[in-house]
């Protein structure tokens, strides 16, 4: 494995995460908790464009199956000698925290959510600066979030340290 | 976002005219020709197209220059055939134009640093603690499309021909497809009847002087058709001429991208550069802001495949031993030997077992291969090389899985209408008589171990080493 899948692998294992990609969902949730970290500093080094379903990265997709196909790819690897930097490792112990409060049966609608509407405010795209103009420019693109979604969906990036507190203007 | 509009000058003046080998005459706005006059975009004159290609096919030193180019071409033959706003159009000429503005010298070579586990990283894991550091403010390279959005936004001399900051910024995240457009622009942009593709198979093949991205351009960019829901398709006639593409692009990839030889120089020059990055050497930027400082000021012109070449150089001499191998087998062209290699074709999700043999044997016997043979450890390349598929997916998915696949990367893949008088197109390994239908979900993997050894006795160490690798990746 190269160094960017080895630190993909890390991630995982820190955010107590097992690499899956059988079914939609699992990929879906895997690509938008990899956007989350990137936000939050966590650099995997994944180039993430807008697709349908928020963003989406084809780098990490051919990267996590060649995980898979990779003899001993899911092996613990810390136990092989790897390890990430400390503020990565304590970056991701509080997504983990994020993670854990979103509710199984809702976690793919809500990984979407948060991350599309990250991507909304990073990327400045439309009126970025209310939840109107960001509810707009996702309808646009055909994802339909009321306005109270958007709304939580901001205050948990907020509160979990997605957004700086001064780019959370709405 | 407003939508930003064009400077008026654009529509009214002359086009000029480009002749290109591969698409003929090819007329650029002028806005287009003052963009193409700024030196930050002449920097892709200095840019080759197929990184360190040239070793070994020797015509093989075109240019991103011309790519770029020959994209914008392709883009305006679709928009010709496709009904889409008229205010869309000249902002996906200049997203075409522009979208390898971001390159690194040598292309994808230096911007995969980050991506190496140094050889003796890889045989001391386990013994010795190796760190992946990836906070943001120390960590990776910017990937060619982030450095594409910043260049187009920042550099005085672009902003100037694009005409205005606010157009700079819709352009950039138009190729880097960061902007959230409306879903036909978007199906247009994501389509895997893939501009970039379409130009680099047949200008790469033709420069390399070998026939397998000869692909049928004009028939495939004629029977493309737009769905009324705005999807892109070619028609059903042109089946064996996007069959024909995709099977172009896996030929492509192995004989020019994945020769032995270029491949073993290109991962010498990737483990030399990673090497000279964590000793801080020859001012190589060593943090991701550097890069992005780099490429924002006046120094961007120089940031050329002469700016790596000069390091090469430079490290050819270094008291480090190993540092010196590899730039030495770079300048002087005694490229890497390959010692051996495993290859495969099966399922993208398949496990395969004689690459994981040999890799085991190469973790397990390079340490005394390296004692015994007196090369350092560190000139042995142990490569894993990207695996080349043909589609995102393969056939045999249920529908409702296939139908959800569509909201992912699954959206670029090619679109064909079948049966004939199909409204919306559908993928190509769903069409039964497809080829793509059996082999849409396979891949080549290919391992290779190489030794980066450009002394005088190359020849007979390389003979006994091959010898002692011989069984490698066998069961015992």
């Amino acid at each position: 494995m190269n160094r960017q899948q080895i630190g993909l692998k890390l991630v995982l294992d820190q955010l107590g995460q097992t690499l899956d990609l059988r079914t939609f969902d699992r990929r879906l949730a895997l690509q938008k908790t990899v956007y989350l970290c990137q936000k939050a500093g966590v650099n995997l080094g994944y180039p993430f464009r807008w697709y349908l379903r928020g963003p989406y990265s084809r780098e990490l997709t051919a990267d996590a199956f060649q995980i898979l196909s990779t003899p001993g790819g899911l092996a613990d690897l810390t136990a092989q000698g790897w390890s990430l930097d400390e503020k990565s490792t304590k970056k991701l112990a509080k997504i983990r925290s994020f993670l854990a409060s979103i509710p199984k049966q809702e976690a793919t609608k809500q990984l979407e959510l948060v991350a599309s509407v990250h991507f909304v405010i990073a990327y400045n795209q439309g009126k970025a600066d209310h939840p109107q103009g960001i509810e707009q420019t996702l309808r646009k693109a055909g994802k339909l979030f009321s306005l109270e979604e958007i709304r939580n969906a901001i205050g948990e990036l907020t509160t979990h340290g997605f957004l700086p507190k001064a780019q959370a203007r709405c | 976002m407003p939508s930003a509009s064009l400077p008026p000058t654009v529509s009214s003046q002359k086009p000029k005219l480009v002749v290109d080998n591969v698409h003929g005459d090819i007329r650029l706005t002028t806005q287009e020709w003052r963009i193409v006059d700024t030196a930050s975009f002449q920097r892709l004159r200095s840019l080759k197209q197929l990184q360190m290609g040239h070793l070994v096919y020797p015509n093989a030193t075109h240019t991103r220059f011309a790519h770029s180019v020959g994209v914008r071409a392709i883009m305006e033959r679709i928009l010709n055939r496709v009904k889409i706003k008229q205010a869309a159009k000249p902002k996906l000429l200049l997203a075409a134009l522009l979208h390898d503005i971001g390159h690194y010298p040598y292309s994808h070579l230096m911007e995969n640093v980050d991506r190496v586990v140094l050889t003796e990283e890889s045989l001391k894991a386990g013994a010795v603690g190796e760190k992946v550091d990836l906070h943001q403010s120390e960590s990776a390279y910017p990937d060619h499309e982030e450095l594409g959005r910043e260049i187009v936004s920042k550099q005085p001399d672009l902003l100037g021909a694009i005409g205005s900051q606010e157009l700079a910024s819709e352009v950039g995240h138009l190729f880097s497809r960061t902007k959230i457009a409306d879903q036909q622009l978007s199906k247009l942009i994501h389509s895997s009847l893939d501009m970039d593709r379409m130009d680099y198979l047949i200008r790469d093949s033709r420069a390399a002087g070998v026939p397998y991205g000869n692909i049928d351009i004009n028939y495939l960019l004629n029977q493309v058709r737009m769905s009324r829901s705005g999807m892109l398709g070619i028609e059903h006639k042109a089946l064996a001429a996007a069959e024909h593409l995709l099977l172009a692009r896996s030929f492509v990839f192995r004989v020019v991208c994945q020769h032995k030889t270029t491949y073993g120089l290109e991962e010498a020059a990737r483990q030399l550069l990673c090497r000279i990055r964590k000793k801080g050497l020859y001012k190589l930027p060593t943090k991701r802001k550097d890069i992005l400082g780099l490429v924002t000021s006046k120094q961007l012109p120089t940031f050329t495949d002469a700016y790596l070449d000069q390091i090469f150089i430079q490290a050819s001499t270094h008291t480090d031993a190993v540092i010196k191998s590899l730039a030495r087998s770079i300048t002087s062209r005694r490229p890497p030997r390959l010692l051996k290699e495993i290859r495969a074709f099966s399922k993208k999700d398949e496990k395969y077992g004689q690459g994981a043999l040999f890799l085991r044997d190469c973790k397990q016997g390079l340490q005394s291969l390296a004692a015994s043979s007196g090369v350092p450890a560190g000139q042995f390349l142990i490569c894993e090389l990207p695996s080349i598929g043909f589609e995102a997916r393969g056939p045999n998915v249920a529908a409702a899985e296939a139908l959800k696949m569509k909201e992912e990367g699954a959206e670029e893949m090619i679109k064909v209408f079948w049966p004939e008088e199909a409204k919306e197109p559908t993928d190509i390994v769903d069409v039964p008589h497809s080829m793509f239908h059996v082999i849409g979900d396979y891949v080549f993997r290919t391992y290779r171990l190489y030794v980066a050894y450009p002394e005088d006795d190359q020849d007979e160490v390389v003979a006994q080493l091959r010898q002692k690798v011989a069984h490698w990746g066998k069961d015992s």
